[in-house]
């Protein structure tokens, strides 16, 4: 995945607030996609699983 | 990664039988030139490899496959195949290994069958290395393979397109796809329990939530009906532009014709600029409103008058800390602090200090008239360019007039074609524009009247909207909440990170550009086309050679930066230059891809040929069919050359790869 997705990506998570654990767990999904190895039946799952980070986050917040 | 094509072999295809080897930089050079006589099928060639890195062989009809098959032998042969062999090196330390993508034609029932072979072994389908896997897509390979005039594709204001390229070739498109996957789930989880409680059921949201999503796809159909339509008129536009222009250059009209299209794209473009600006300053209402400029002003004479905003929180907790004294000069007691401690909490911050302190700054007395002459001017100036275009509208019937006068019925058909096609793709062009109008303010909507909805853009975004509405209303409130949080920060990746590469694509194609023609043209800007001018101007289009170097400065660029490396592969490379910007070419090909492949036409010897040879080796492949009309060629090949014959094929071609007999043999014009 291009560097300046993950800079642009780093900012935007900053910028909502969000860990570094959420963030990395959005930049996982965004690489397999990027790298075409995204399977549909995977996508569900791993959302579910980032929801789950975003709203523990914006709860401590 | 580095991809080069090691080596091509076809059978039973169109193309002449035969096997080419190719080199690249770390074998030998990069550059691989290519001179084969006209009908020996270099562009079957070259959609073949297209065919295979895009995989879009997979899509090929039935009849496009039965255009592959071999015509003029006989028996017709009944199976045919397509080898593409490439050195893949993962780092450069690596020695590359070898991956072969076959592709077998079935002539009998008009199919094809992909098989790969690699160090893992033989598959029954193409195995690409994953790291490949995002670039094998139509946009991603056209960028790399050069197949007809780049120019139209992403130069030309208006049907150039340089940004899909950059998306698809950085993965952009990608995580545009998956933000529609996002809320496809999304939605799919709420429609899995059918909005069956009861208040979804009683709830009004519902009952919008399905007329909405049956508007929505009522105008995704129509949208993808007028595209497709698009993609058919451009192609008829394209060919009958063709017919046009041949008939303007017979009767001596085409440099009057490509002035006024010149001076029609360039007003266009100046047009669009003016309005931009003149909308940046609409923005500030300062520019047209005395009424809030005095009133601004007047506010700023009473804050100074009561010495506002006066002094901070911070000052007042370090004066309670540091003094005893209070401001009127009395001991200052604890019951005092304590007033003073509860409430320092209205005042106000140092930020919020500095912003009314730089608000009051900008308050100045008669600072209206600037600006609002500013945008007089603007408006004035805008008003002359629309005239401007008038008159270049008139220049351009008188001339479509004067070619209607002196030509003949077929010619006048062409004429009426081409004006009854352009007035097909302006209407086709609104109705695309239509859907995909967009405008933030939802609210205007009638949530009852999802017809009055023309927008498919529009209708998408409420439908979401209702989607966030009846998330709510089924208890999933916090699945909401991390959807829309998810999207916006892909939202604002995607925006950040596509200004952040436009912005260093621009600045690499002008450090090559500079190389290439001393500055005397420059990338601008990449909006949807790429847009190059000179000292920060822009102009329609270079010449034919400013065009084409500006081309290769942005292909290059995009090639150097993404993690796969790809060879430049260039149908007839300098057809377009002239021969100070061939000498130019020349001189540097060699630096631009560790692989090139050009297929040249005689007339592209002059001067690109001396300068490549003077830059470094060649890999020199000269290729013609054996037939009697190739008598000559093949009498000069030596043993080892004509021992690669097959005798089994009907229509064999023979390889030289010797410098002396590509400078000795011109093939272009032999048929």
């Amino acid at each position: 995945m291009d560097s300046s997705i993950i800079k642009a990506l780093k900012k935007a998570c900053e910028h909502e607030g969000l860990s570094q654990e959420t963030c990395s767990a959005i930049e996982d999904l965004f690489e397999r996609q990027v790298s075409n190895v995204l399977e549909q039946s995977d996508l569900n799952s791993k959302l579910d699983a980032i929801y789950y980070l975003i709203n523990k986050d914006l709860d401590e917040n | 990664m580095r991809i080069s094509i090691k080596s091509i072999e076809t059978s039973g295809l169109r193309c002449v039988d035969s096997k080419i080897d190719f080199t690249d930089r770390r074998e030998k050079t990069p550059v691989n030139l290519v001179q084969a006589p006209n009908g020996t099928a270099k562009t079957t060639i070259i959609d073949l490899i297209i065919g295979v890195l895009s995989k879009s062989a997979k899509k090929w009809t039935k009849s496009e496959i039965k255009e592959f098959r071999k015509k003029k032998v006989t028996p017709l042969p009944s199976t045919g195949f397509f080898k593409l062999e490439l050195g893949i090196q993962k780092f450069e330390s690596d020695e590359p290994s070898s991956l072969i993508l076959q592709l077998d034609f079935d002539f009998e029932n008009n199919t094809i069958h992909d098989t790969s072979y690699d160090d893992s072994g033989y598959k029954n389908f193409w195995s690409y290395p994953p790291e490949m896997l995002p670039y094998l897509d139509d946009t991603c390979v056209g960028l790399f393979i050069f197949k007809g005039d780049k120019t139209d594709e992403i130069l030309t204001r208006g049907s150039g397109d340089a940004v899909t390229p950059v998306k698809s070739y950085f993965g952009l498109s990608s995580l545009e796809q998956l933000e529609k996957d996002i809320k496809k789930s999304f939605r799919d989880k709420l429609n899995i329990r059918g909005h069956d409680t009861v208040e979804a059921k009683e709830n009004k949201n519902t009952k919008h939530l399905k007329i909405w999503e049956a508007r929505k796809d009522e105008l995704d159909n129509l949208l993808k009906l007028y595209e497709k339509q698009k993609l058919e008129l451009d192609t008829e536009l394209k060919a009958i532009e063709k017919d046009h222009e041949e008939e303007l250059r017979k009767h001596h009209l085409i440099d009057e014709q490509k002035k006024i299209k010149s001076n029609l794209d360039l007003n266009a473009a100046d047009i669009s600029k003016k309005t931009n600006e003149i909308m940046t300053l609409l923005r500030d209402p300062f520019s047209f409103s005395e009424d809030i400029n005095d009133n601004f002003v007047s506010l700023k004479n009473t804050l100074d008058d009561h010495e506002l905003p006066g002094t901070s929180r911070s000052f007042f907790d370090r004066w309670l800390s540091n003094s005893d004294k209070c401001f009127c000069g009395e001991h200052l007691s604890e019951s005092k602090k304590i007033h003073f401690k509860d409430t320092i909490s209205s005042y106000l911050t140092d930020d919020d200090i500095s912003i009314v302190e730089s608000i009051k700054n900008e308050a100045v007395e008669n600072q209206i008239a600037p600006q609002k002459k500013a945008l007089d001017k603007l408006f004035d100036e805008l008003n002359d360019l629309f005239n401007e275009k008038k008159l270049f509208e008139i220049e351009q019937k008188k001339l479509e007039a004067k070619l209607a006068s002196i030509a003949g019925a077929e010619t006048k058909e062409i004429i009426q074609r081409h004006k009854d096609l352009q007035a097909k793709i302006t209407t086709n062009d609104s109705n695309i524009q239509r859907l995909t109008f967009f405008d933030k303010d939802l609210s205007k909507f009638s949530l009852d009247r999802p017809e009055a909805c023309l927008s498919y853009n529009i209708c998408e975004a409420i439908v979401d909207q209702l989607y966030e509405v009846q998330s709510e209303l089924e208890g999933f409130s916090k699945l909401a909440r991390g959807r829309s949080t998810l999207l916006w920060v892909l939202q604002r990746t995607l925006t950040d990170s596509l200004k952040s590469i436009q912005k260093e694509l621009v600045e690499s194609s002008n450090e090559k550009l500079g190389k290439f023609t001393n500055g005397a043209i420059e990338v601008i800007n990449i909006d949807k086309n790429l847009q190059i001018g000179t000292n920060g101007h822009e102009q329609a289009q270079g010449s034919g050679a400013q065009n084409a170097l500006s081309i290769y400065a942005f292909t290059t660029s995009i090639l150097e930066r993404a993690q796969v490396h790809f060879p430049l592969i260039v149908d007839h490379p300098v057809t377009a230059l002239d021969g100070l910007a061939r000498i130019s070419l020349g001189e540097k090909i060699s630096d631009i891809s560790h692989q090139f492949i050009g297929f040249l036409i005689d007339t592209e010897r002059e001067e690109f040929l001396p300068t490549l040879e003077k830059s470094g080796d060649l890999h020199y492949i000269s290729l013609f069919r054996n037939s009697s009309i190739t008598e000559p060629f093949r009498d000069d090949l030596n043993q080892e050359e004509i021992d690669t014959f097959d005798g089994e094929s009907k229509d064999f071609g023979f390889v030289s790869y010797r410098k002396e007999f590509f400078h000795k043999h011109r093939m272009g014009t032999l048929k």
